[in-house]
């Protein structure tokens, strides 16, 4: 029986992380109107991650690290997948565009929901440091991403741990908070669940 | 239809949680909160440029598990 639970669970959450990315693509849709906001938006899928984009951070991304602009995060995307899977209700992102010339990887997150789901964190953001980074952005499907996920997890708060720049949240609505754990540096949004 | 002996009961232990996700989903979505791109406003929309954005997150205490731990609940009553 605790296998057929976890794979319950495992589906149940799964399942779920889908749905959030499909409500984000539906509302993406829904703004692209003109011809500029297509250029910018073409090609853009949002998926789960996945072995593909695990091998793409580690054969494509490192020859574009220069230690100065762009530095490999301390671990592995790799090991980062094998521990945020033993967490079946974690939360993960990866941003691909499809190009002409193939598909390139823009950016990956991984976070997990508290014990008693009140909120969900963004431990992991990387965006993609190869030289022809595309105007959309990642910040922008990846918040969203989390945001609606943690709707359906029932969360009263999204927060993020310890970003390289805190301002670049703060025009999506994200600030300093009260209610977040104390040994970290995070920024934080309250959620309005109707 | 095959009148299998054996039946693989983790079909329908997906099917469920594929049915309770989507009910859960019908529910919460139902509510129309708008998301965070429908809040983008329309003139920033209309310019949107990210390209320089800087938006990596480094989780620098990675065994932590400080941020599972529900705020508001005392360490202790919620280990």
């Amino acid at each position: 029986m605790p296998d057929l639970f976890n794979e319950y669970k495992f589906t149940y959450y799964y399942t779920l992380r889908q749905q959030a990315r499909s409500r984000v693509v539906d509302a993406l849709n829904r703004r692209i109107k003109t011809e500029k906001h297509r250029e910018i938006w073409r090609g853009i899928t949002l998926a789960s991650i996945k072995q593909d984009a695990i091998d793409y951070t580690q054969f494509k991304w490192p020859k574009y690290y220069d230690g100065d602009n762009y530095s490999p995060i301390p671990t592995t995307w790799e090991q980062l997948y094998y521990s945020y899977s033993q967490k079946i209700s974690h939360f993960n992102v990866a941003i691909w565009q499809t190009l002409p010339d193939g598909a390139v990887l823009r950016g990956l997150a991984f976070g997990k929901p508290s014990h008693g789901k009140t909120h969900l964190t963004i431990n992991w953001i990387e965006r993609s440091p190869e030289p022809d980074y595309f105007k959309g952005g990642v910040l922008l499907p990846i918040l969203s991403c989390a945001e609606e996920y943690a709707k359906l997890l029932g969360c009263e708060r999204v927060l993020v741990k310890n970003p390289i720049d805190a301002s670049e949240f703060k025009k999506y609505g994200y600030g300093p908070s009260d209610r977040v754990p104390k040994r970290a540096t995070y920024v934080a949004k309250e959620l309005k669940n109707d | 239809m095959t009148d299998n002996a054996v039946k693989l009961e983790s079909e329908g232990t997906i099917q469920a949680a594929v049915q309770d996700a989507m009910a859960r989903s019908q529910v919460v979505f139902s509510a129309k909160s708008p998301t965070l791109v429908d809040l983008i406003p329309q003139e920033e929309w209309d310019e949107w440029d990210a390209s320089n954005e800087r938006p990596n997150v480094v989780d620098s205490t990675i065994d932590s598990t400080d941020d599972e731990t529900d705020v508001g609940f005392s360490e202790s009553s919620a280990a």
